[in-house]
């Protein structure tokens, strides 16, 4: 998470240059709309959770040390103002599995496995992700979306690596799970979405 | 699955990590010794290497040029409108510079007063329910001996207070509640007004931890506080900087100076029935006023 362009915006943008701000904000946005996007699996939200962590920014500008990576901060930011839009907005569902798999739009007869083409496997993928539990949900896709080493999950998540280790594997059995229950309800009944 | 070792949770959460390369070293040597001899297995830790392979993939999309630019934009129009809210005349160009000198106490004194009032009630807005903060939030009042101003806020919200605020920081302020009473600022020949931001849009209306109220105040001998800006704590966090109040002050024509202080205030304790927070951080910055 080396981020020597970021320290550079970042001292100008401290002396009160908004196009070096404008610049910072260009150097991290796709990071901190894409973790907000997987992690509220809702676009306008995670526009407004974007805007929210850059304000903040911008208001911790002249704390922010800039010799120091500026990332781990911004995914910690953007994990905690998603998680308190997600409160405010009554949480997800808490059924078990079995339940919260819905079965795929195949045809009777058709193979489930070979009907998922790739938009409908992200489809499915995004929604499965919005199944899990919160901290797994935010510790997968900083590891599995965001590329984040384990250590650097856990220092964005104020964690431990031992615990995010242990909530990405649960994630992704869930997932793994998830997937497996959609295929087999899938299989006989046809289209019930 | 018929393998009698994938029954066991351990082993399956192994294989997990196995796929997304989360193992140490020699934690993957068993993994891959039990996987030449498994079929079952290896089909599973496939599956999941292609999972992850998918999540990775999420990462470019549903995410337009347009949409991030309309982020951005609607960040440097919020920080823009924040700078327009300096007194009449622009403000210089390069803002925002550290002041080297400290001002008097008094100044900064009535200013935490003020600002952690407004921060105590923001705080305690965050306590509501939805349903107060979407527009229903009692009144807040302000009690000055005789002097009661009454104004509604949909971020404003009764606050507990004894107006045991800190003139002297930094230090602890344990203040018992007394729901719905503000206590004045003292050192203000006129109390305080608190009033309603503004109806701009917020970039996150339905957040609590954006609760912002403004300030405003005459200060008889250095101009007047235009503004205080609390940021709200998202949620509590024991013994870490969580508000962060912005009070804009304009000193006399003569200064042609346009001042502000941040205070950063420590949450100490949850308890509903005790609120107490420490005073930990103040900084000043100076805008000079252009012709």
């Amino acid at each position: 998470m080396l981020d020597t362009e970021g320290a550079a915006w970042t001292r100008r943008a401290q002396a009160g240059d908004l196009a070096a701000f404008d610049r910072l904000m260009r150097l991290h946005e796709r990071r901190v709309s894409s973790t907000a996007l997987r992690l509220l699996g809702n676009a306008e939200d995670s526009q407004d959770v974007a805007q929210e962590v850059f304000l903040r920014l911008f208001r911790f500008l002249d704390r922010v040390d800039s010799s120091k990576p500026l990332v781990p901060w911004l995914y910690r930011v953007t994990v905690n103002v998603c998680r308190d839009l997600g409160r405010r907005r009554g949480g997800r569902p808490t059924a078990p599995l079995e339940e919260l798999a819905e079965p795929l739009a195949t045809g009777a007869g058709s193979d489930p496995a070979a009907q998922l083409d790739r938009s409908e496997e992200t489809r499915w993928l995004v929604a499965d992700l919005a199944r899990l539990a919160e901290k797994e949900r935010a510790a997968l896709v900083l590891r599995d979306v965001e590329g984040l080493t384990t250590q650097e999950v856990a220092l964005a998540l104020n964690s431990s690596p031992t615990t995010v280790r242990s909530q990405i594997s649960r994630a992704r059995l869930k997932l793994q799970k998830l997937r497996a229950l959609r295929l087999a309800k899938g299989r006989p009944t046809g289209d019930r979405r | 699955m018929s393998c009698p070792e994938y029954k066991r949770l351990e082993f399956q959460e192994l294989i997990a990590l196995y796929a997304g390369g989360d193992l140490p070293e020699g934690q993957i040597f068993e993994v891959e010794a039990h996987l030449r001899g498994c079929s079952s297995c290896s089909q599973v830790a496939e599956e999941l290497a292609r999972t992850r392979n998918r999540l990775a993939a999420l990462r470019s999309t549903g995410l337009s040029d347009d949409r991030l630019a309309s982020v951005r934009g609607a960040v440097l129009a919020r920080l823009a409108e924040s700078r327009s809210a300096f007194p009449e005349g622009a403000v210089a160009s390069g803002s925002l510079k550290s002041l080297s000198s400290r001002r008097p106490v008094f100044a900064l004194a009535l200013a935490a007063m003020l600002a952690l009032s407004v921060g105590l009630a923001m705080w305690w807005s965050t306590r509501l329910s939805n349903e107060d903060l979407a527009g229903h939030a009692p009144p807040v009042r302000i009690a000055d001996g005789a002097a009661e101003r009454v104004a509604t806020s949909p971020q404003a919200a009764p606050v507990s207070s004894a107006g045991k605020l800190p003139s002297q920081p930094p230090g602890p302020v344990v203040a018992p509640p007394s729901p719905g009473v503000v206590p004045a600022a003292a050192a203000a020949s006129e109390p305080p007004t608190i009033t309603p931001r503004p109806t701009t849009p917020t970039p996150m209306p339905s957040l609590p931890e954006t609760a912002v109220a403004q300030v405003s105040a005459p200060l008889p001998t250095r101009g007047s506080i235009r503004s205080a800006t609390v940021f709200t704590p998202p949620t509590f966090e024991p013994y870490r900087p969580t508000a962060e109040i912005q009070i804009v002050e304009t000193h006399n024509a003569e200064d042609r100076v346009a001042a502000s202080e941040q205070l950063r205030i420590q949450w100490v304790s949850d308890d509903s029935d005790l609120v107490m927070y420490w005073l930990v951080d103040t900084e000043e910055y100076t805008d000079e006023i252009s012709d």
